[in-house]
């Protein structure tokens, strides 16, 4: 860093060398440290976000592709093979023993059960997504009004001086003049 | 051959009490009427101590013709704007410049949108307009950027008689206590950057000087949010006596300028700052970060800074303040400055500005 001073009798690069000068000689005596020095210059000012314009492309993403998080349930589901044209042959096997197969359980409960599951997963998906929504907003807002509470502190403190600096005032005049 | 205008008046979105522009308006209207003109000023928003120096708005279609000249002190999204747009009169731009959006993101997007859309506004406004007037050589730039064809220089006003009234005791008292003062004046907006003020003032204190307080004198609000943020900001870095005094009345920002030592700003973003013309008026030494029109307004005084390392800043602060040398240097140009600023005849230079369409 430099600066300008228009007189000519400011040797600029002078007062600059004292200047670096005297803050490593700070650090050397341990009145400044590095963590505080860049505690200071590199603290952020965070950026306010609008709780209303928090957008979620969560929900659209998870939806977009349901085979990855979702199963799709039908009474047809638990007779598929994924074997290519032997799997096929076996399917048919299946549905033809399928009458069989019935005379020792009853899958349909089960098919019933496992498709309304299905259903279930996909809205749990929208509920925590828009839970999710709603509590970040929330927080947000809680953050707000924290905000608005300690402003109003502060300027309660800053109001609270002026009027006792007002009453010394007052009271100053009040005072008999010393003899 | 027509006859050479006798109606001057002058239209704005707000006329406010204490406020720069209120002021420049108010002394274009004397020394206009004092050259002979007939000259009002037109407002869609009046402060109620200012109310019998305005007329409203609505009033403007009574004077307005084709042989008016119509002074519009631009501002964005205005409906002092749109009505001298459609208007027949001769229009004047006087532009104090428009913030960048970019500076509000974040902080408020609503302001952020106004400022956009205000510079494609003013952009618009180009070929409707026989002369534009910059308050400072770093506006008129910006004019010239936007499209404007006859474009001049039309420096603020000081009103420097304001600045002997005597300084709120009150506020004199709160803030007199032996500590060194550091002052900003200025609204608490994202492009004054205050965080940086804050962070540099945390730097002096810790490091040079314990009993030190940074004054910030200006409204926050509409940016209650911005300034949660640096409440925050002096929370994080624990400092001291921060004082966010919010909107303060004459006698109180007189009171600041009295109690305090040193003038700092390190503004990202000003197209003219009359408070750093006033700190100079005081007597403070002014340190400012070289952006915008600051060096212009300055008039080669104070100190210049090409950046704004926190500590860097913190110890030339000290130094200015302790090395007496460096002091009356400094002080030696803001005599310097301030000599010139007085020298302006504000009268004479108006109508030589206004000459091209007075004529």
């Amino acid at each position: 860093m430099t600066f300008r001073i228009e007189d000519g009798s400011v040797d600029v690069e002078k007062v600059m060398r004292d200047v670096r000068e005297r803050i490593a000689e700070k650090k050397r005596r341990g009145l400044l440290t590095d963590p505080e020095v860049r505690e200071i210059a590199g603290h952020p000012l965070h950026p306010v976000l609008e709780p209303h314009d928090l957008k979620s492309s969560l929900l659209g993403e998870v939806l977009e592709t349901p085979s990855r998080w979702n199963f799709a349930f039908d009474p047809e589901a638990i007779y598929r093979s994924s074997r290519g044209g032997a799997g096929r042959a076996l399917e048919a096997v299946r549905r033809w023993l399928r009458p069989v197969q019935k005379l020792f359980w009853n899958p349909t409960p089960m098919i019933a059960a496992l498709s309304r599951q299905a259903e279930l997963n996909a809205a749990y998906a929208h509920l925590l997504h828009n839970l999710t929504l709603e509590v970040t907003r929330l927080s947000l807002e809680v953050q707000d009004l924290k905000h608005r509470a300690l402003q109003m502190q502060a300027r309660a403190e800053f109001q609270a001086r002026r009027n006792k600096t007002l009453e010394e005032i007052v009271l100053e005049g009040r005072r008999p003049p010393a003899e | 051959m027509s006859a050479a205008p006798r109606r001057v008046h002058q239209l704005l979105a707000a006329l406010s009490y204490g406020d720069a522009i209120g002021n420049e308006a108010i002394a274009i209207q004397e020394h206009l009427r004092a050259a002979g003109f007939e000259s009002d000023i037109f407002a869609e928003s009046v402060h109620p101590r200012m109310a019998h120096l305005a007329r409203p708005l609505w009033e403007y279609a009574d004077v307005s013709s084709p042989e008016t000249v119509c002074l519009f002190h631009f501002s964005i999204g205005s409906a002092a704007g749109r009505l001298i747009f459609h208007a027949p009169d001769r229009l004047v731009a006087i532009y104090h410049n428009i913030t960048p959006a970019h500076f509000f993101l974040g902080f408020h997007p609503h302001l952020a949108g106004l400022c956009y859309h205000g510079r494609r506004e003013l952009a618009a406004f180009a070929p409707r307009t026989e002369l534009a007037l910059g308050d400072s050589e770093y506006n008129r730039r910006e004019l010239e950027a936007a499209g404007y064809a006859r474009t001049g220089v039309l420096p603020i006003v000081l009103d420097l008689g304001a600045y002997s009234a005597p300084p709120s005791p009150v506020t004199r008292a709160l803030h007199d206590d032996g500590r060194t003062n550091i002052l900003f004046v200025g609204r608490m907006i994202p492009n004054k950057r205050i965080d940086d003020l804050i962070r540099t003032f945390a730097a002096y204190q810790k490091g040079f000087n314990r009993e030190s307080r940074l004054i910030l004198a200006g409204d926050y609000r509409g940016h209650e949010r911005y300034f949660a943020r640096l409440q925050e900001l002096v929370r994080a870095l624990r400092v001291d006596e921060v004082a966010f005094t919010g909107h303060v009345e004459h006698d109180e920002l007189m009171a600041c300028y009295a109690v305090s030592d040193l003038f700092l700003c390190l503004s990202e973003h000003e197209g003219f700052g009359v408070p750093l013309l006033e700190a100079m008026v005081f007597g403070l030494p002014v340190i400012a970060y070289d952006t915008g029109a600051v060096a212009e307004t300055l008039r080669g005084g104070g100190v210049l800074l090409d950046e704004k390392d926190p500590f860097d800043v913190a110890a030339l602060i000290d130094r200015v303040l302790g090395d007496d040398s460096l002091r009356a240097a400094v002080m030696r140009t803001q005599a310097r400055a301030l000599a010139a600023v007085r020298a302006v005849d504000f009268g004479a230079l108006l109508l030589q500005r206004l000459a091209p369409v007075l004529r």
